[in-house]
């Protein structure tokens, strides 16, 4: 294993290594796609805009990262640390668009305000789900630091007045990885996908807010976690929502946080996925029972030290592999960008759940809500992804399309379990 | 606000449920606690992106590592009298020359970073071109040319005016102690 990186290199530089995770979408980007999600917090009253543009200055100084241009070196993909500060602005453009790179200082991020809520749209490979996370916790509590809110702890929180560490930038992927033994990796079959019909330009959330100890509990009764309970719910939607008999694998992606599994303290990415799967045979009248009975313990099944740990080192050992590295940057992008086109083929969808959001005791009365929103991509029209604060899990649905058969099916579900529901949209039905 | 198809709480400034389209009416909502998440009623269209050649950095570190071969192979052709391997030579400085010009050109504001592999491929290029045969002279000047271009991208490399030697790290991933 390799040396921790502390005190090996400094936190803030000129340009930093994409991280081993993000790799994929740096080569994957293009003048009309980058994979971003979307963090929203809904503040109690409407943002002031000039200050939180302040603690947008203060925060990105925090995390050195987020600062950055996606740049593309003669091999591989690189992060070149810029001063600019991305601007705060109003939302006047539907949400879900693109973080274009255009070889320019173009930021990575984009800052919108509606209201009382912002909305932070991040190209994924800057950081992953619990680093945009860690940023916005910071961002919100800096925020009303200078609306001259005291804190009096910050927990774990990473507070604007320390320096960023190296912990914090670095490549935890490559601190994990160990030496592997090539080994042939099984053909996976083909899953169901469903229709991809997107429109142009459009993308709608479909916000589902419950109580947490609604959702537990209903997991609780078929003896599955919540992001079990969830992924067996979305597996039977897909099934009854689909036009046609499903006959193949319906399979949802689970992305896990590997922070959880090895300690780091990396806002970059250090995410793996893993998957639950059931395969209805072209059974219609499967129920919610079978799908849990077949699914029950798989996601923990696969997210094993041990299976984490052996696929992240396959990652890193590519990577590092010689042969691989010598490829010229053109070469690589699009051998690579062709195998991110076939793994986007290889899921039936995503199910992202971030987990909670905990802010400190004297900010958590003015924050209200917290949203986290995955970005269509030319493949992947249908998404969800999912966040609890105070309380209140919010799961919400990416559509590129007008259709809300899949959402319906999904939240009438949930509601038929006992489950308190509300919904809103960006869009009316 | 509740749409009773679905039985779910709706906003409160809605008349249809966002779900089914069902109208909605007023009833006690089961989660009292929970607003509205506001969003603009319409939107702007995006804005056009600036569309600019993506891969400056690339074709920059490409144009000098083909004037790099080229000259190598010059010098090798030359030195074993071996004619392909200068042609080969001239066409990889050939591809150096266009690389840099595109980039040079097409990289607004920047011409020192552009215009240096065009230096360099310039002198791979006229090394290339400059006649062979037994004459020692006319490879000496051939071998000064190919020195040339070494001190250039030396002088590149170690010139730290415009983070030359930052780029290069970066673009090499020479992972080493920064400033």
């Amino acid at each position: 294993m390799k040396q921790k990186a502390s005190g090996v290199l400094p936190a803030v530089r000129k340009w930093y290594k994409v991280d081993n995770a993000a790799n994929m979408y740096c080569f994957a980007q293009d003048k009309n796609f980058s994979r971003t999600y979307r963090n929203s917090v809904l503040l109690r009253d409407e943002i002031d805009i000039p200050v939180m543009q302040a603690a947008l200055e203060k925060t990105m100084k925090r995390f050195p990262t987020m600062s950055t241009v996606l740049r593309s070196g003669a091999f591989w993909p690189y992060l070149e640390h810029t001063s600019e500060v991305p601007e705060v602005h109003e939302e006047l453009c539907r949400p879900g668009r693109y973080i274009i790179h255009n070889g320019e200082n173009t930021p990575c991020s984009r800052f919108s305000v509606y209201k009382n809520r912002l909305s932070i749209e991040m190209f994924h490979g800057l950081a992953d789900g619990a680093g945009s996370t860690a940023f916005v916790r910071t961002l919100i509590t800096t925020y009303f630091e200078l609306k001259g809110v005291k804190v009096s702890s910050y927990g774990d929180i990473k507070n604007t007045a320390d320096e960023p560490t190296a912990d914090e930038v670095e490549d935890s992927n490559a601190r994990y990885a160990e030496p592997v033994k090539k080994a042939e990796k099984p053909k996976e079959p083909p899953v169901y996908i469903g229709e991809n019909d997107q429109i142009k330009d459009y993308t709608r959330f479909v916000f589902g807010r419950f109580p947490v100890e609604d959702v537990k509990a209903a997991g609780k009764k078929y003896g599955l976690t919540i992001t079990e309970y969830l992924c067996v719910a979305m597996i039977l939607m897909f099934i009854k929502c689909s036009p046609e008999t499903v006959s193949l694998p319906i399979k949802i992606s689970v992305p896990v946080d590997l922070r959880r599994r090895f300690p780091s303290d990396s806002v970059r990415n250090f995410v793996f996925m893993t998957d639950v799967t059931f395969n209805p045979q072209g059974r219609t009248d499967v129920t919610f029972e079978d799908i849990a009975d077949s699914v029950r313990g798989t996601a923990a099944a696969g997210a094993t030290p041990e299976k984490l740990r052996a696929a992240v080192s396959t990652n890193v050992a590519a990577e590092r592999n010689p042969i691989t590295s010598a490829v010229p940057y053109p070469v690589k992008k699009a051998v690579m960008k062709q195998s991110y086109l076939d793994m986007q083929y290889s899921y039936t969808t995503i199910l992202s759940n971030l987990g909670e959001i905990k802010f400190p005791p004297e900010i958590a009365p003015l924050v209200l809500e917290a949203d986290c929103c995955l970005n269509k991509t030319p493949f992947l029209h249908f998404g969800c992804a999912a966040v609890s604060l105070n309380g209140i899990f919010n799961l919400t649905f990416t559509s590129a399309n007008t259709n809300t058969e899949r959402e319906k099916f999904f939240f009438r579900l949930l509601s038929s379990h006992g489950i308190r529901v509300r919904v809103d949209s960006t869009e009316q039905a | 606000m509740r749409c009773r198809e679905c039985n779910i709480d709706v906003a409160d400034n809605i008349s249809c449920c966002p779900l089914c389209g069902a109208e909605v009416f007023e009833d006690t909502p089961a989660l009292p606690q929970l607003g509205d998440i506001p969003y603009p009623s319409s939107y702007q269209p995006y804005p056009k992106e600036k569309r600019t050649f993506t891969s400056f950095s690339a074709a920059k570190y490409s144009a000098r590592a083909a004037a790099a071969v080229g000259s190598v192979l010059n010098i090798a052709g030359r030195a074993a009298h071996k004619e392909p391997l200068i042609t080969a030579a001239s066409a990889m400085s050939a591809l150096s020359g266009a690389v840099s010009l595109f980039s040079c050109l097409t990289e607004k504001g920047e011409l020192m970073k552009g215009s240096m592999p065009l230096l360099i491929s310039t002198a791979a290029a006229v090394s290339c071109a400059l006649p062979h045969g037994k004459k020692h002279t006319v490879n000496r000047a051939a071998a000064v040319s190919v020195g040339a271009l070494a001190v250039m991208n030396a002088v590149a490399f170690l010139s730290d005016s415009d983070s030359m030697r930052e780029q290069y790290k970066a673009a090499f991933r020479i992972w080493g102690e920064q400033k």
